[in-house]
């Protein structure tokens, strides 16, 4: 019987060594990364298994094998050495302005029409980046109805992309899309004008 | 209202009626280091920044290699060396934000960024690992999914 004693350790070994290289070969790690306007925000992790583990804190970390879900803290060095190159693969955030218009048309309010310069410096060199993407999304405020503010958004976005084609920003390839009245930056009962909702978003990826 | 309406006629005719590209396209590669290919069904492409991505492609990322990719719903993607990634499920309304974006990660890691979809309807999100389902509440996280081979 002695004789067996060791053949059985070593055999209890081998299986605890195979399990760690196994778990270690399989463990997925899920980090949370903070907002970059630090808002709160969090994933919800679901093995197989049917467990569940949500990560709320920035630089939590869900830790996922075949068997089981555990957690674990880290911090931004740590997340930044471990994945220094898939961090920085990430494309540029996009860049996002804004012009207001008249209520009922397509003229730009005084404001804009003096902050528009400025603008299109910023976006002349911006859209001169490899793959770059101009988006123009207009918005109408409440007054008249979903048909004619879908049109007149649409209008406004039209506009504003002619006027930067007529200063030498290539829109050849911009989307432009009309949100109607769908999308308020401020809250405003129908029927109600409301200037800071009478707008084109130009936004740049 | 005359006078709007022409005046959209005339930048219509002017810009060509400039709309999202090609209907099947779902993002855009916009930086990219190395070696990456695309598959897309039969075919495998070498990746180059400004390629057009599609529902179903798989993205692979060889060694010392990394891509970023762009959605139309501004969702980011940024991928690391040695990795596997399938977008399963893409379609996005930009008029209504609404949409659906489904991805795996088979091998290697992803940093994700959350875009409008998200936004809208959070639900409509999944990242898919191996061993697990990821689902957001308006969120940057990172992935890693350790190697078969």
């Amino acid at each position: 019987m002695r004789t067996w004693r060791p053949a059985i350790l070593g055999l209890l070994a081998a299986a605890i060594l195979a399990t760690l290289y196994y778990a270690t070969r399989t463990t997925e790690r899920i980090t949370l990364l903070p907002q970059p306007d630090g808002s709160p925000s969090a994933v919800v992790v679901q093995s197989k298994t049917g467990s569940t583990a949500v990560l709320e804190r920035p630089y939590s970390v869900a830790t996922v094998t075949p068997i089981r879900i555990g957690s674990s803290q880290t911090d931004e060095a740590a997340v930044r050495a471990r994945y220094k190159d898939t961090l920085d693969a990430l494309p540029a955030r996009p860049r996002s302005y804004t012009l207001y218009f008249r209520s009922g048309g397509t003229g730009l309010t005084p404001e804009s029409e003096r902050f528009l310069p400025v603008m299109l410096k910023v976006l002349v060199e911006l859209n001169e980046r490899p793959a770059s993407e101009l988006t123009l999304i207009g918005h109408a405020d409440e007054v008249g109805s979903d048909a004619l503010n879908d049109e007149l958004s649409r209008q406004r976005a039209m506009i504003v992309a002619a006027l930067f084609k007529a200063r030498g920003i290539d829109t050849s390839r911009a989307t432009i899309v009309g949100r109607g009245s769908r999308d308020p930056l401020v809250a405003a009962k129908k029927g109600v004008s409301e200037e800071r909702n009478r707008r084109v978003e130009i936004r740049l990826k | 209202m005359k006078q709007t309406i022409l005046v959209s006629m005339v930048c219509a005719a002017l810009l060509g009626l400039a709309g999202p590209g090609l209907a099947s396209e779902s993002g855009i590669v916009k930086t990219l280091q190395g070696q990456v290919l695309i598959e897309r069904g039969a075919s495998q492409l070498q990746a180059k920044v400004g390629d057009p991505v599609q529902e179903r492609d798989r993205v692979i990322v060889r060694s010392n290699s990394s891509v970023g990719i762009s959605m139309k719903d501004e969702t980011l993607l940024g991928i690391g060396p040695n990795s596997t990634m399938v977008i399963d499920r893409y379609a996005y309304d930009p008029v209504t934000r609404e949409g659906q974006v489904e991805t795996s990660i088979l091998k290697g890691t992803l940093r994700y960024v959350t875009g409008l979809i998200g936004k809208t309807n959070p639900k409509a999100v999944k990242v898919t690992t191996a061993n697990a389902t990821i689902g957001v509440r308006g969120t940057e996280f990172v992935v890693e999914v350790p190697g078969k081979d």
